[in-house]
C-alpha cells in the first residue's frame, strides 16, 4: 500500500460523537484525576515515585530519550485516537530562545513536568499543561565551542534519581536538581581543545546509579570513548575505548586518530544490565589506505556492562568502513518466539537482527534500495559481498550517500500492530577521496579525507523520502508514505493507533498505523530534527512536537533540495491536544 | 609546503601596507593569484563542505552581495551565524594573513565580483 501527499490529502477531520465512547473517555478521565492527585504542581509536584529499573514509570510519562529501554518510542496513551485526531488543537507554545541549530532534542516529561534542552545546552523544566517555564539553567560554555564542528545542539537530556543529567558540548557532564535547576555536580571528561573538539550532543543513559556517555569522534581526529559516571557524585568511573588497541586492526598507529565514539545516546537494558551502544565511523571517514585492518571497534553494537565499562560483545556492522556508515542509531529489542532479539539499522540501509545476549547474527534485511557500495551482505555472517572503495582522487557516486539509508532520527514500534515505522532516504553522493593532513588543532576541517561529504543525486526511479511500516524481524513492508522530501525528525506511535511524523518543511502528519492514511496535519512554521513524544497530565493526552530546523542536513541538503533553502529557524515547542 | 602557499606568501609579504595589525596585513583582494592560492585554502579547510567548492553549495556564496571586505574577515575569523545556521570561528586555527586571503577568494565568489 502506497500513500503519497497527493494521493491522501489531510484526512478526515470531523469526528464520530460515540455516546458510549464518550462516557468510557469520562470515567477514565476521573480516574485518571484521582490517581494523579498526589502530583499535582503547586508544591511543584515533581513526585516522589523513584524510577522503576526499567524507567517505564507509567503510561503517563516519556521518563528516558526512546521512553522505555526497548527504545521502540511507544506511548500506550489512547485518548487520542483515529477517530478524534482531527479535533486536535495547540495546547501551548514554549520558545526556547537560541535557534543556532534548531532544536534536535526529544524532551523528557515526568509527573507533569516537561525537560527540554535548547541550544547552547539551555535545560528548561516547564509544566506540562500550560509550557510555562518552572526553572531554567544554562552553563557557561568554554570558548572553544565556537569553534568545534559540533556545537551547540542537544539531543535531550537524561532524569533519575530527583537529577537531571545533561553532556555539554565543551566536554562535561552536569547533575542539575530535577526540583530547582540547581547545579548538583560536574565533572570534565573530554578535553575538546585536545581532541579535535570532541564533545557529547547526547544525551547521557542512566544505568541504575551509573550514568554512561558517548562522545562524538567519527569525524574527528581523536579516538572517541563511553565514559562511565557515578550518578550521583559525577565521579569517573571507566572510559571504554571505542578504537581497539590492536596493529592488526589498525596498522601502525592510525587508531590514534580512529574516530569512532559513540554519539548518539545508548540504551540500558535493565534484564541483562548492559547498554547498548552504537558507534561511529573510522576516520577518516572517506579514506582508509593509511588505516588497513577491520578497524574495530567502529560501525559496530557494543554491549557493555555499565558498572565497569567492560565488553561483554559487540557485532561489527562495516569492517574498515570508508563510506561514513555509522552504527550510532538506536538499538530496539524484543522478544520474539523466545529468542531475545536486538534490532539495529545501520547507515549503510542494512537492518541487523542480532541476538541480543551473543550479538549473533540472526537476520540481515535492507531499508533502502539505494546500494552501490557492496553488491550485497551475506544475511548469515554479516559479511560485505563486493565492495567498492572509492579511489583516492577520482570521483565515485555512492549509494546510500552518507546521511545514510536513514538519518539519526529513529523510528518507533507499536506493539499493537507488530510494526516498526522507520523513515527511509533513497539518493547517493559523489565522493572524491583527497589526502589530508591530520591535526586534532583544526578544530572547523573534519576529518574526513574528502573536500565535502559528497555532491548529493537523486536516485532515478525512486522518491526522495518515504515514510514505511515493516516488520522488524523480517523487514517486511505493509505500507508506505512517499514523499519528495525525507524526514529528518523521530517517529512517534501511540495506543491510539496512531503515528506521527514530521518534515524539514515544517509539516506534522498522524497517520493511521494500520494502513497509513494521513489523518491530521499541522505546519509548526520550522522543519523538524526532533523526536515528538506523547503525555498525560491529569488525564489529558498532549502530543509535544519539537520544531525548528538545523544540524547540518540544513547545511548541506539545499543543493538537492531547494526548497529547503530558506526554511525559517526555530526552536520551539508546540503542545497539543484535544480540543473539549 | 606547497608551492602555492609559497606563491601566496610572497604576494602577500609585497603587498603589506603601514595601517594597524589587521589592515597591514590584508592584501590586494582582487589579485588574481591571491584568490586562486586561497582557493586550496578554502578546499583544504573545508570550507567547501558547507559552500561548495565553488561557492554554490548549501550555503550559497554566488547569490550575495560580498563586498565589504571587513564583514567577511570577521565573519570567517569570529564564526557566524544566520538564523539557525552556524559557522565556527576560524581566529587562532588560521592566522590572520590566512583569513585575509581566504576573504580575497570569498568575495571573488560573491555576486557583486561577477
Amino acid at each position: 500500500m502506497v500513500h503519497s501527499p497527493k494521493n491522501n490529502p489531510r484526512g478526515g477531520r470531523d469526528a464520530e460523537f460515540h455516546i458510549f465512547r464518550q462516557i468510557g473517555v469520562f470515567w477514565r478521565s476521573i480516574e485518571r484525576r484521582r490517581h494523579h492527585r498526589a502530583r499535582r504542581l503547586a508544591d511543584f509536584g515533581i513526585g516522589s515515585r523513584r524510577s522503576s529499573r526499567s524507567g517505564e514509570r507509567g503510561p503517563d510519562n516519556w521518563p528516558q530519550y526512546h521512553r522505555t529501554y526497548n527504545a521502540w518510542r511507544y506511548s500506550p496513551l489512547d485518548q487520542i485516537s483515529k477517530t478524534n485526531v482531527g479535533r486536535l488543537k495547540v495546547a501551548w507554545i514554549h520558545q526556547g530562545g537560541d535557534i543556532t541549530h534548531g532544536i534536535q532534542e526529544t524532551p523528557i516529561v515526568i509527573d507533569g513536568v516537561v525537560y527540554s534542552i535548547t541550544a547552547g545546552n539551555r535545560v528548561a523544566a516547564l509544566d506540562g499543561t500550560t509550557g510555562k517555564e518552572i526553572w531554567r539553567y544554562q552553563p557557561k560554555l568554554d570558548p572553544i565551542t565556537k569553534k568545534v564542528l559540533f556545537s551547540p545542539y542537544s539531543r535531550g537530556v537524561a532524569v533519575g534519581r530527583g537529577k537531571v543529567f545533561i553532556g555539554t558540548v565543551d566536554g562535561r557532564g552536569i547533575a542539575l536538581d530535577q526540583k530547582t535547576g540547581k547545579e548538583v555536580w560536574q565533572v570534565q571528561l573530554t578535553d575538546p581543545a585536545n581532541c579535535h573538539g570532541c564533545n557529547f550532543t547526547s544525551p547521557p543513559v542512566l544505568a541504575g546509579d551509573i550514568l554512561t556517555y558517548g562522545s562524538t569522534a567519527g569525524d574527528l581526529a581523536t579516538a572517541g570513548k563511553i565514559y562511565g559516571v557515578e550518578a550521583d557524585t559525577g565521579k569517573k568511573l571507566w572510559a571504554f575505548e571505542t578504537i581497539r588497541q590492536d596493529p592488526a586492526s589498525w596498522a601502525g598507529d592510525s587508531g590514534k586518530y580512529g574516530g569512532g565514539g559513540a554519539w548518539l545516546p545508548g540504551t540500558y537494558d535493565p534484564l541483562a544490565d548492559l547498554v547498548y551502544y552504537g558507534t561511529g565511523n573510522p576516520g577518516k571517514d572517506f579514506l582508509g589506505t593509511d588505516r588497513e585492518g577491520d578497524n574495530l571497534y567502529t560501525d559496530a553494537v557494543v554491549a557493555l556492562d555499565p558498572k565497569t565499562g567492560t565488553l561483554k560483545w559487540y557485532r561489527q556492522e562495516i569492517k574498515h568502513d570508508v563510506w561514513d556508515y555509522d552504527s550510532a542509531y538506536e538499538a530496539l529489542l524484543f522478544n520474539k518466539g523466545g529468542r531475545n532479539l536486538l534490532v539495529h539499522l545501520n547507515k549503510s540501509r542494512f537492518v541487523f537482527v542480532l541476538n541480543k545476549d551473543t550479538g549473533n547474527v540472526e537476520n540481515i534485511w535492507r531499508l533502502s534500495d539505494s546500494l552501490n557500495f557492496a553488491k550485497g551482505i551475506d544475511p548469515k555472517t554479516g559479511e560485505l559481498i563486493g565492495r567498492v572503495d572509492p579511489p583516492i582522487g577520482k570521483t565515485t557516486l555512492i549509494c546510500p550517500s552518507a546521511f545514510g539509508a536513514r538519518s539519526w532520527n529513529p523510528g518507533a514500534y507499536n506493539p499493537k500492530t507488530g510494526l516498526w515505522y522507520v523513515n527511509a532516504m533513497e539518493f547517493c553522493g559523489a565522493l572524491t577521496p583527497v589526502e589530508q593532513k591530520t591535526d586534532p588543532k583544526d578544530y572547523g576541517t573534519a576529518h574526513i579525507g574528502s573536500e565535502d561529504f559528497g555532491k548529493l543525486q537523486k536516485l532515478p526511479g525512486h522518491v526522495p523520502g518515504r515514510l514505511d511500516a515493516r516488520d522488524p524481524i523480517t523487514g517486511e513492508r505493509k505500507w508506505t508514505y512517499e514523499m519528495d522530501l525525507p524526514s529528518f525528525g523521530s517517529v512517534l506511535t501511540t495506543g491510539g493507533g496512531l503515528v506521527f511524523n514530521g518534515d524539514p518543511l515544517g509539516m506534522v502528519r498522524a497517520f493511521d498505523a494500520d494502513n497509513g492514511k494521513v489523518l491530521w496535519s499541522f505546519n509548526t512554521g520550522s522543519g523538524l530534527r526532533s523526536g515528538l513524544v506523547s503525555y498525560a497530565v491529569d488525564g489529558k493526552q498532549y502530543i509535544l512536537v519539537p520544531s525548528g530546523w538545523g544540524s547540518y542536513a540544513a547545511i548541506l541538503l539545499p543543493p538537492l533540495f531547494p526548497q529547503l533553502e530558506n526554511v525559517p529557524g526555530a526552536s520551539t515547542l508546540i503542545a497539543f491536544t484535544l480540543a473539549d | 609546503m606547497p608551492r602555492t602557499a609559497l606563491t601566496a606568501g610572497a604576494l602577500l609579504l609585497g603587498m603589506m601596507g603601514s595601517a594597524g595589525s589587521g589592515d597591514m596585513l590584508m592584501p590586494d583582494l582582487n589579485n588574481p593569484e591571491i584568490i586562486s592560492a586561497r582557493r586550496q585554502v578554502f578546499l583544504e579547510k573545508h570550507c567547501s563542505h558547507c559552500h561548495g567548492a565553488n561557492g554554490d553549495g548549501g550555503v550559497n556564496l554566488t547569490n550575495r552581495d560580498l563586498n565589504d571586505p571587513k564583514y567577511v574577515f570577521e565573519a570567517i575569523a569570529d564564526g557566524q551565524q544566520r538564523g539557525s545556521l552556524r559557522m565556527p570561528a576560524w581566529r587562532d586555527v588560521l592566522t590572520d594573513a590566512e583569513i585575509w586571503q581566504a576573504t580575497a577568494y570569498v568575495i571573488s565568489l560573491g555576486r557583486t565580483s561577477r
